[in-house]
């Protein structure tokens, strides 16, 4: 354990992490197809009966237990016990030395006509002070401008999901954002604590979780070119 | 089994919050500035054609989902236009609400020929509305064929070419007064041109189910013989830009669907009664908001009561006070009241050739500007508690739009006494003025049409203070 610990680094696993990491990789790659199709099953069920919970209890109780090879359950046991977890995230191919950034603090999208990680970290404060979740929304809206009734005026028409960086920890889910040319899928171990789940919104099997702001490409295990896996979700 | 219609209210509701739950109304407040949002920022350049169509196609299905076509052709045009916007996560698990909740042809599938679907949708469009108690579109033609199967009558509805009469909502509710109008309409048959004004009124005023249906089901008796009335400002704007009179105050559509609503409950089936109440009581508010405007017309009425007492000789004041109605009727049946309305209709954006066909033709618009000067003209004369400068005085917009649909009616028999006896002097005002414009053109025969209008164009003793098309 006191070696373990003297290889582990903050803010990323240490080497024997990185290598549990690219086993559960390995595994859910195997394991895509199936994810799809069990994914698929669900998906209809719930488009057939509505979202309430009862009818998700029902869906997840009629498609069976989501696959899950006893290899990735030991993995990520492993890496939940050391505080880190694999997670998947498909986009544009990163710049070299260039970190993941929130579309704000790319200069993708503004907010209040500024941009950069100041501008992010502003717009995820102003969501906080109005008791909203920069997690949520950007699980929400992404990086698309809003206007919602329950929103103060000075969020309406703002990109309010340009705060936070997606990943999903299942990996066709993050292919999904990784079909055309250029796109890449980054297989990151990222501290758990650092990500919000996007609990109540999309699906719990999309798993979908948020980082604000900025995420080091430290972070990364390993990067897949496009087209490779099967797919689950939104082609863009 | 739960109806596709409250999966995806759900589901919207849920996309829709952001702290704590939200009405419907509230929600579909937010779909409605979603769109707008879009149409607006479409030179934004981080914001991606296909992106803003998935919004669009999200905000407009929730629009269907909670009730409201006007988006739906829209959606489609999008969902042709950009496909790729339909995998779009916000959009993906929407796309099929469409073909639940709308009645497409067999055959005719968004996914595989949406341009198709995007044809039949914009020829029938006009025929689709929402039943709130099934939760989906339904074409009012199958409907309609239904209801005839059920009825046995007859298999096309026209027009009434005779024996209309125009019912406003005070006579509506007024059981005592209206139950022996039915039974003499019964006995005649003649039909009842309910106006598009009454039905709202009454969405108005009856915001419980139980009052709505009370008022509405007193006409049970009378489904064969009810038309409904087309709204004011619709038939104005088709008239004004080339200047063709309308032909008829009644809208067949909306009679068919008012007829079903009857028909069904006098078979004990009040589901069309319920989805046309929730949708009317759905959108009455902001209905409310476009047609209400009480100050305004109280601030034009009075404008031309001024006009009217400079205008008029002394002596024909003074009768009018006495209550002589033949002085009522020879000022409005004048020439120079007529040029009133020919200065107005240009004043609303009308060539020459366009305002003169709508001064000497039967019009919609003439009869408003006919209505809006016998209405200030009265308050001058015998209902001096008309008088619109004062505070407190009642809207006069009402009595305007159901004297100028009346004027297509063969009777007006309502309860005010009031509107009826404005009613009975605008129509015998009308027959002097046709007789005196007849008179006039041929005397004109000899030189070019254009001219004829000299004699209308020439000193309008004074104009209507306002664009009416307005």
């Amino acid at each position: 354990m006191t070696v373990l610990a003297f290889l582990s680094r903050i803010g990323r696993g240490c080497f024997i992490d990185e290598v549990v990491a690219y086993l559960q990789f390995c595994v859910d790659w195997h394991q895509a197809g199936q994810f799809v199709a069990w994914a698929n099953t669900v998906d209809d069920y719930l488009l057939q009966n509505g979202q309430s919970e009862e009818t998700r209890a029902a869906a997840l109780r009629a498609a069976g237990s989501m696959p899950s090879f006893w290899l990735k359950r030991v993995a990520v046991a492993w890496l939940r016990w050391r505080g880190l977890r694999v997670f998947y995230r498909g986009q544009r191919r990163l710049a070299p030395y260039a970190d993941f950034l929130s579309s704000i603090a790319s200069g993708e999208r503004v907010y209040h006509s500024d941009t950069g990680i100041r501008a992010s970290v502003r717009l995820a404060e102003d969501l906080l002070s109005h008791e909203i979740s920069p997690w949520q929304m950007t699980a929400k809206w992404d990086g698309e401008p809003v206007r919602l009734f329950s929103l103060p005026p000075e969020l309406q028409g703002e990109v309010i999901g340009g705060a936070g960086i997606p990943f999903s920890t299942n990996l066709p889910v993050a292919a999904a954002y990784a079909q055309r040319q250029g796109e890449f899928i980054y297989v990151t171990l990222q501290r758990i604590e650092d990500l919000n789940a996007a609990d109540g919104w999309g699906y719990e099997w999309e798993s979908e979780w948020v980082a604000l702001h900025q995420v080091s490409r430290m972070s990364i295990v390993k990067s897949i070119r496009i087209g490779v896996l099967p797919s689950y979700g939104p082609p863009h | 089994m739960r109806r596709p219609v409250d999966i995806y209210r759900e589901m919207f509701l849920k996309d829709l919050s952001v702290r704590g739950q939200l009405t419907e109304q509230q929600a579909i407040q937010s779909l409605d500035a979603n769109w707008k949002m879009v149409d607006e920022r479409t030179e934004d350049p981080s914001w991606p054609a296909d992106q803003r169509a998935a919004r669009r196609i999200w905000a407009g299905i929730g629009l269907l989902v909670f009730g409201r076509l006007d988006r739906l052709v829209d959606v489609v045009r999008d969902l042709a236009q950009f496909p790729d916007a339909a995998g779009y996560k916000i959009a993906r698990h929407y796309i099929a609400a469409i073909r639940k909740l709308v009645p497409f042809p067999e055959g005719l599938s968004l996914h595989s020929r949406p341009r198709d679907v995007l044809a039949w949708l914009e020829a029938n469009r006009s025929k689709l509305i929402w039943d709130e108690g099934a939760g989906r579109v339904f074409q009012s033609s199958s409907a309609l064929t239904d209801a005839v199967a059920v009825s046995d009558t007859a298999p096309l509805l026209t027009p009434p070419q005779s024996s209309l009469l125009a019912l406003d909502f005070a006579s509506w509710v007024d059981s005592q007064w209206l139950q022996p109008f039915l039974q003499v309409c019964r006995d005649h048959s003649l039909n009842i041109l309910i106006p598009d004004l009454a039905m709202y009124d009454l969405a108005m005023h009856a915001r419980r189910y139980d009052d709505w249906l009370g008022v509405v089901g007193q006409l049970r008796g009378v489904t064969d013989l009810i038309y409904a009335g087309r709204g004011v400002g619709e038939m104005m704007r088709e008239e004004i830009p080339a200047g063709k009179p309308i032909r008829s105050v009644v809208d067949l559509d909306v009679t068919t669907h008012f007829r079903l609503l009857l028909t069904g409950l006098n078979r004990g089936d009040d589901t069309i009664a319920r989805s046309v109440f929730s949708r009317m009581n759905s959108i009455i508010d902001s209905e409310s908001r476009v047609r209400d405007h009480p100050d305004v017309n109280r601030t034009v009425v009075a404008a031309l009561q001024e006009q009217w007492v400079k205008s008029l000789a002394p002596s024909d004041l003074e009768s009018l006070e006495r209550g002589d109605e033949t002085v009522f009727v020879r000022v409005m049946s004048e020439l120079a009241t007529t040029a009133v309305v020919f200065q107005s209709a240009k004043n609303d954006g009308c060539t020459d050739d366009a305002a003169f066909a709508l001064t000497s033709g039967n019009s919609l618009y003439s009869h408003l500007v006919y209505a809006l000067l016998a209405v200030a003209l009265d308050g001058l004369a015998k209902n001096k508690s008309y008088n619109f400068a004062a505070d407190g005085q009642p809207d006069p917009g009402p009595d305007l739009d159901y004297l100028c649909c009346a004027a297509f009616c063969s009777s007006f028999p309502v309860r005010d006494t009031r509107l009826r006896r404005l009613y009975k002097m605008l129509n015998q005002a009308a027959a002097q003025r046709t007789v005196k414009m007849r008179d006039c053109i041929e005397a004109d025969q000899q030189v070019p049409s254009q001219s004829r209008l000299v004699h209308l164009v020439q000193a309008p003793p004074f104009t209507i203070p306002c664009k009416l098309a307005a």
